[in-house]
């Protein structure tokens, strides 16, 4: 049997080690100024309500988006699917082997487990592809709304502008504005690519290479499956502001290593 | 005098109280007659090596005793459960209204307050079990405090955090003789090894799952422990290493032999897993070959199992759909006797066709 002395020694070493090296790193994400700093609303963190009677800590969950590779039909363009910007090209440049991928669909090996790598993405804020689905959602209330009047009487196309409509105004009013539009694995020529840190975070996520399909017509894409930053701790300097507003705004600083904190966070107010 | 553990003078006792019966019986049967001077040096060198391992390991001294010590470490383990998952839940019923600094403090004052506390009852406690549940609560205290702070601080999930866990598992199962705590330690190795080999694949590591060849290195890495390092004391961690090392080759090669788009090779996936199936029979053949040969029952029970499990699914693989259900587990058991009977058969041979020594 080890002596009681070493184990002591040795357990408590390994502790506080582990600890002085998590803390550290902690630390010098904090460290200078953030990489990004984004000002969010309820529209863009969701108050995560699970299992709140035996869990007192608050967190919340970035309520990401991406642009829909076919197009916006109906409904709600959420996290799912494939974006246009996640081609062969990208994946290639993310450091897929786009030649075996192609092979293996080419011979029917379509459902061998693609790999999942670990990438940056990149969101945006209130920006370009918001207002790409904002337009979209108008768009096709407007339709509707044509094809309800050219069917007068018709309870269905009825329904379907009542519907239209009301998507469109939730994409003015209630839907997030942070989309991920792009990938890639070499920080500083993204931050070049996208120098507003005030409107584009980077972070780290994950992208896994998918078979697309376009009718009849099938190539290879991806989807973004994961992104590390999605949920944020809620410190108790700011837990009164999400106990019970509805409406919040709070500034989420990205740090060294692309990790996130509060740092600001104000009811229904802009945060200066 | 060599340094015991617990199981070892467990198993002198046992060994023991079998002798007495035994040389009771033989005496009865006039086989042998001990004098009465033979016999009473033999009774006092018993009861000295009972009263010596009684006061330093709390042995059973007899069956009632072992009976009520299988009582106790049943219910040792559950409260070690039980008080594990309540150090959790504790800790998250209450910590949204902590501050920060307090949560940290008091995340690392549990695992090292534990700790102190597990040293203190192990030098106390001589039956263990107690401490071993003490050492337990360390180990849940130690997991949440790396969990916690990953949340607190929002730090990206890393499988580095699975090597100071094991690495603590292992100082307390060596320190305290616990076999479910050096299970926590291999668990959270072979994850770790299963992780990095799939990151320098090019692979996230907590897809590792998703290429089972990922735990192959760890499996050679468990195997070669107890061929390399000496276990005095520890009589029973070797077997330990052997049932996982074989459980991390055998549940891959299962998983692959019925899943071949799941492995790293580039072949036709009906041939991957026609691959695997067979390897899959010959190695647990050879494992309980190896297992008879070195007299390691542990080898031989698993390679027995898997052998059969292959055997099962291969079985369900054909006849399944064909067969009506009836005759189809009237197959299976008929393979379980055919089973019994090659085992009695090898048995009564004395292994003398694995090459084994005979009894």
């Amino acid at each position: 049997m080890m002596k009681w002395s070493h184990t002591l020694i040795a357990g408590s070493a390994l502790i506080m080690l582990t600890n002085a090296v998590a803390l550290l790193g902690a630390a010098y994400n904090r460290s200078d100024d953030p990489e990004s700093r984004l000002q969010l609303s309820q529209r863009e963190l969701q108050h995560d309500r699970w299992n709140k009677k035996d869990n007192s800590g608050i967190t919340l969950r970035l309520d990401w988006r991406i642009t829909q590779q076919n197009g916006y039909k109906t409904g709600y363009a959420d996290k799912w699917g494939n974006p246009a910007w996640l081609d062969k090209a990208k994946l290639a440049e993310l450091g897929f082997d786009v030649a075996k991928l192609a092979s293996n669909f080419e011979n029917g090996r379509h459902y061998k487990v693609a790999q999942t790598r670990d990438v940056l993405l990149v969101m945006e804020l209130n920006d370009q592809a918001y207002q790409q689905e904002l337009m979209r959602a108008k768009e096709f209330s407007e339709q509707s709304k044509v094809l309800q009047a050219g069917n007068p009487g018709s309870e269905e196309f009825k329904q379907r502008a009542k519907n239209a409509e009301e998507n469109y105004q939730r994409e003015q009013r209630d839907n997030s504005r942070l989309f991920v539009i792009d990938a890639g694995i070499d920080l500083q020529q993204l931050r070049a690519t996208y120098p507003d840190r005030t409107r584009y975070a980077i972070v780290h996520g994950l992208v896994r290479p998918s078979i697309v399909r376009e009718g009849r017509e099938s190539r290879i894409g991806g989807i973004v499956s994961e992104l590390h930053a999605e949920y944020i701790n809620v410190p108790l300097d700011y837990r009164k502001v999400f106990e019970t507003a509805a409406q919040y705004e709070v500034r989420v600083a990205f740090g060294k290593r692309l990790e996130p904190w509060i740092t600001a966070a104000s009811r229904g107010v802009a945060v200066k | 005098m060599n340094m015991l553990s617990r199981q070892e003078a467990q198993k002198r006792a046992d060994q023991i109280h079998v002798f007495r019966g035994e040389l009771d019986r033989l005496e009865q049967e006039g086989v042998i007659a001990f004098s009465a001077e033979q016999r009473q040096r033999v009774a006092e060198h018993h009861r000295g090596l009972l009263a010596r391992y009684s006061q330093n390991f709390d042995i059973d001294r007899d069956m009632r005793a072992s009976q009520l010590s299988l009582g106790m470490r049943i219910a040792s383990l559950f409260g070690a459960l039980a008080l594990s998952v309540s150090v959790f839940l504790l800790f998250y019923q209450f910590w949204g209204w902590i501050a920060t600094i307090t949560q940290m403090v008091i995340l690392i004052a549990a695992p090292l307050g534990m700790l102190a506390i597990t040293i203190l009852i192990q030098r106390k406690d001589s039956s263990g079990y107690f401490a071993k549940l003490a050492a337990l609560v360390t180990f849940a205290c130690f997991v949440l405090n790396i969990t916690m702070l990953g949340q607190i601080f929002n730090i990206t999930p890393s499988d580095k955090a699975l090597l100071p866990w094991a690495a603590l598992a292992f100082l307390l199962a060596y320190a305290c003789d616990l076999r479910l705590l050096l299970v926590a330690g291999i668990l959270c190795m072979v994850a770790f090894v299963a992780a990095r080999t799939g990151t320098w694949n090019g692979m996230y590591w907590l897809s590792f799952g998703e290429r089972p060849e990922n735990f192959f290195p760890a499996a050679a890495l468990l195997l070669a422990v107890p061929q390399f390092i000496r276990h005095q004391g520890y009589a029973s961690f070797p077997p330990m290493y052997r049932i996982f090392g074989l459980l991390t080759i055998f549940l891959p090669v299962l998983a692959m032999g019925n899943w071949g788009n799941s492995s790293y090779l580039e072949w036709d996936a009906d041939f991957i897993e026609g691959f695997y199936q067979v390897a899959g029979f010959v190695s647990s053949a050879l494992v309980v070959w190896l297992g008879v040969r070195k007299q390691w029952p542990e080898v031989i029970n698993t390679g027995v199992t898997f052998f059969i499990i292959f055997l099962y699914t291969k079985i369900f693989d054909w006849w399944w759909e064909s067969m009506p259900k009836y005759l189809f587990f009237l197959v299976l058991g008929l393979v379980a006797v055919l089973f019994l009977l090659v085992l009695k058969r090898l048995r009564a041979t004395n292994y003398k066709l694995f090459g084994g020594e005979a009894s």
